[in-house]
């Protein structure tokens, strides 16, 4: 276990560097001038190459890169702006922060919206995909079963302006969605989340439906359910204790996969929301034309997205047996 | 794909004609179906399939004709009609009509603000958006075999590289690297400063979706690719002294036709939503370009007093993927009836 974690991290370590140097090198092709941005209105020559200086824009692309990731290691000074902690991503012109700050800030949020939006679309899922396997045939099976397709196809844009319209304005259901710490109001926190917990999950759940219900389907037909049956053990015991535990190493790895999905943002669902989370930062960052902000976010979700992949796998030599990691 | 070994003349089911045979009332001239047709007459009797494709076929025609029902209808997307009848908008610029401004001239009502006509402006935005998911589907998908092939059939360092080449691609989380790439590739081709027409728009979005949609293709097409390459037929082909070229395309590419097929039908409605996606978080069309996805964006701002304006748009779109979707399923289903779902 522990060859299997460091080998996959190594590998997670040299993915993430490449990523650096792609993204770095063909954000550095924007002929945006960050010292321009970050000097005041008027400001002189003079002035002008000092704040290039200090931001290390004198320096060839090569060497920034060099810089970058000399910063991620071991931390990076930003001049008056005072030294920049280990994981470095940079200083961030329009907020007037370090980057790895500004992600702090907004990272709550996403985590917040992730973890509530999976534990809806797994739990939704797997319930309707396990009645449609019991029931299988029936009219509940084919109800959910065109639920699920339409799901797949709908929009997070066109569906969370029609749920805020109907529970919000209309209803007077819930109040308007947004994010508060958990910390601060538990409840607000948890009201403010649940329609985008709900919208979130539609475009996800789909999948786990038909996921449960053809491997229930699959399992319920192996030669150890029928053993199981032949002893007489309940029709219950078997398909709580052995059909649901056969289906679930796949399901596991969806879902760890799909989490990391949400955790690297999900933009559309947090920018239709109003909520500020990492989605949210990459779009006004992108409009801000902040490029270390947009670096330090992608990079971010993509280390979010490189941990999760290994998480799967590893869970996937727990749960199954017969998968043998290393 | 097997080879049809059943003797029908007709579609219709094969015993009847063979026992019209064994009765011998008349000798039934021998004729093989091909492949396609066994698939299409599959395909035939899917009556979710065929409903799906003929709506599919209906978003297409009014794609393609979308001058033409603009003019039969009187109307132009880019006109802006509340400024020019100050009847139709009200003083907070919303529609003056009930159900935002639904009525005989507006079928599907009028934008706020602008007034602008929301049903020609739907069915330009499909053009928009089956144009751009056309173009990236063919392109990815050709990115895709070419790449998956190469891997499979060469196999060794070219298909280790390549191989954690798309690993990176993969983990690069697809919809934050869109938005921050975009503008890399409009840059390329447009000075930041300048006005960026809509073509330069239309090709950030094709260069950007086709370079983080290549992988899926890629991985599916070298597994199978590899399994084949062992198969005896290649290795007959190799034997007999053919080149590299003719097995590729002539060995291989064929066993991978449906595949590709598949593949690429259930890409096309991804594609579509990804770009209509990206509009609407405002990197990709913007006005006056039609767009569905901008429209969502505009129609978002209004979702409290004037819900017609979301509400087409949503149901044009969810209608397209989805029928696009059951399209999709019932190729599959067609083409390879070992899959079950």
């Amino acid at each position: 276990m522990l060859r299997f974690l460091t080998r996959r991290a190594l590998g997670a370590i040299v993915i993430l560097f490449l990523l650096v140097l792609l993204t770095y090198l063909a954000v550095m092709s924007l002929p945006v001038d960050q010292a321009m941005l970050n000097c005041p209105k008027g400001c002189s020559p003079q002035q002008l190459a000092i704040v290039r200086h200090n931001m290390g824009l004198d320096k060839s692309n090569f060497e920034q890169v060099l810089d970058y990731v000399k910063g991620l290691f071991v931390g990076a000074s930003h001049g008056a702006d005072g030294f920049c902690n280990a994981p470095c991503l940079g200083y961030s012109q329009s907020r007037h922060q370090f980057v790895i700050d500004v992600i702090m800030d907004n990272y709550p949020a996403t985590i917040m919206l992730a973890l509530g939006g999976s534990v809806c679309f797994l739990v939704i899922g797997v319930t309707l995909g396990m009645v449609s396997a019991w029931k299988q045939g029936s009219l509940f099976d084919t109800i959910a079963s065109s639920f699920s397709q339409l799901g797949q196809s709908t929009q997070i844009f066109f569906v969370a302006p029609l749920a805020m319209a109907l529970f919000v304005t209309n209803l007077h259901w819930l109040d308007k969605p947004g994010y508060t710490p958990f910390t601060e109001d538990p409840i607000s926190s948890i009201t403010g989340m649940i329609l985008p917990w709900l919208v979130l999950s539609i475009i996800f759940w789909s999948n786990y439906t038909r996921q449960v219900r053809s491997l229930m389907i699959e399992q319920l037909s192996e030669d150890h359910i029928r053993a199981a049956r032949a002893k007489g053990m309940s029709n219950r015991y078997v398909w709580w204790r052995y059909a649901l535990r056969g289906a679930m190493a796949p399901i596991v790895t969806i879902f760890g996969l799909d989490l990391g999905v949400v955790l690297s943002g999900a933009v559309i669902t947090e920018v239709s929301f109003g909520i500020h989370g990492l989605g949210m930062l990459a779009v006004k960052s992108v409009t801000a034309q902040d490029t270390q902000l947009e670096l330090g976010v992608l990079l971010f979700s993509a280390a979010a997205i490189l941990v999760f992949n290994i998480v799967v796998d590893a869970a996937y030599g727990l749960l199954d047996p017969r998968v043998r990691i290393g | 794909m097997t080879t049809p070994t059943g003797a029908t003349t007709t579609e219709e089911d094969p015993v009847l004609v063979g026992s019209t045979d064994a009765a011998g009332a008349k000798p039934v001239e021998l004729l093989g179906r091909t492949p396609g047709q066994i698939a299409w007459s599959r395909f035939k009797r899917n009556r979710t399939g065929v409903v799906c494709a003929v709506i599919t076929l209906a978003y297409i025609l009014a794609a393609v004709l979308a001058p033409v029902i603009s003019a039969l209808y009187g109307k132009s997307p880019y006109e802006f009609y509340g400024m020019k009848d100050s009847t139709l908008l009200d003083d907070f610029g919303l529609p003056v009509a009930p159900n935002g401004g639904m009525s005989g001239d507006f079928w599907f009502g009028i934008t706020p603000q602008t007034g602008q006509d929301i049903f020609t402006n739907i069915v330009y935005g499909i053009r928009t958006s089956l144009g751009v998911g056309l173009i990236v589907v063919i392109s990815s998908t050709l990115m895709g075999v070419v790449i998956g092939l190469a891997q499979g059939y060469l196999g060794g360092k070219f298909d280790y590289f390549v191989g954690r080449f798309s690993d990176m691609l993969l983990a690069l989380p697809s919809q934050l690297t869109a938005i921050a790439f975009f503008p890399i590739v409009v840059n390329a081709i447009v000075p930041i400063d300048k006005e960026t027409p809509t073509w330069v728009r239309l090709v950030g979005m094709w260069v950007i979706l086709a370079l983080l949609g290549w992988m899926g293709m890629a991985r599916l097409i070298r597994s199978i690719t590899i399994s084949l390459r062992e198969r005896e037929y290649i290795e007959a082909a190799k034997i007999a002294g053919a080149s590299p070229r003719r097995i590729i395309f002539k060995e291989l590419l064929p066993n991978l036709a449906t595949t590709i097929l598949v593949q690429a039908t259930l890409t096309l409605p991804a594609m579509i939503t990804s770009a209509a996606g990206l509009s609407f978080l405002g990197v990709g069309f913007t006005s006056p370009t039609p767009d569905l996805g901008r429209m969502f964006s505009d129609a978002a701002q209004y979702y409290e007093s004037d819900l017609t304006y979301l509400i087409f748009p949503g149901i044009a779109l969810t209608t397209f993927v989805l029928a696009f979707n059951l399209l999709g399923d019932a190729v599959r289903d067609a083409l390879d009836p070992k899959t079950i779902r």
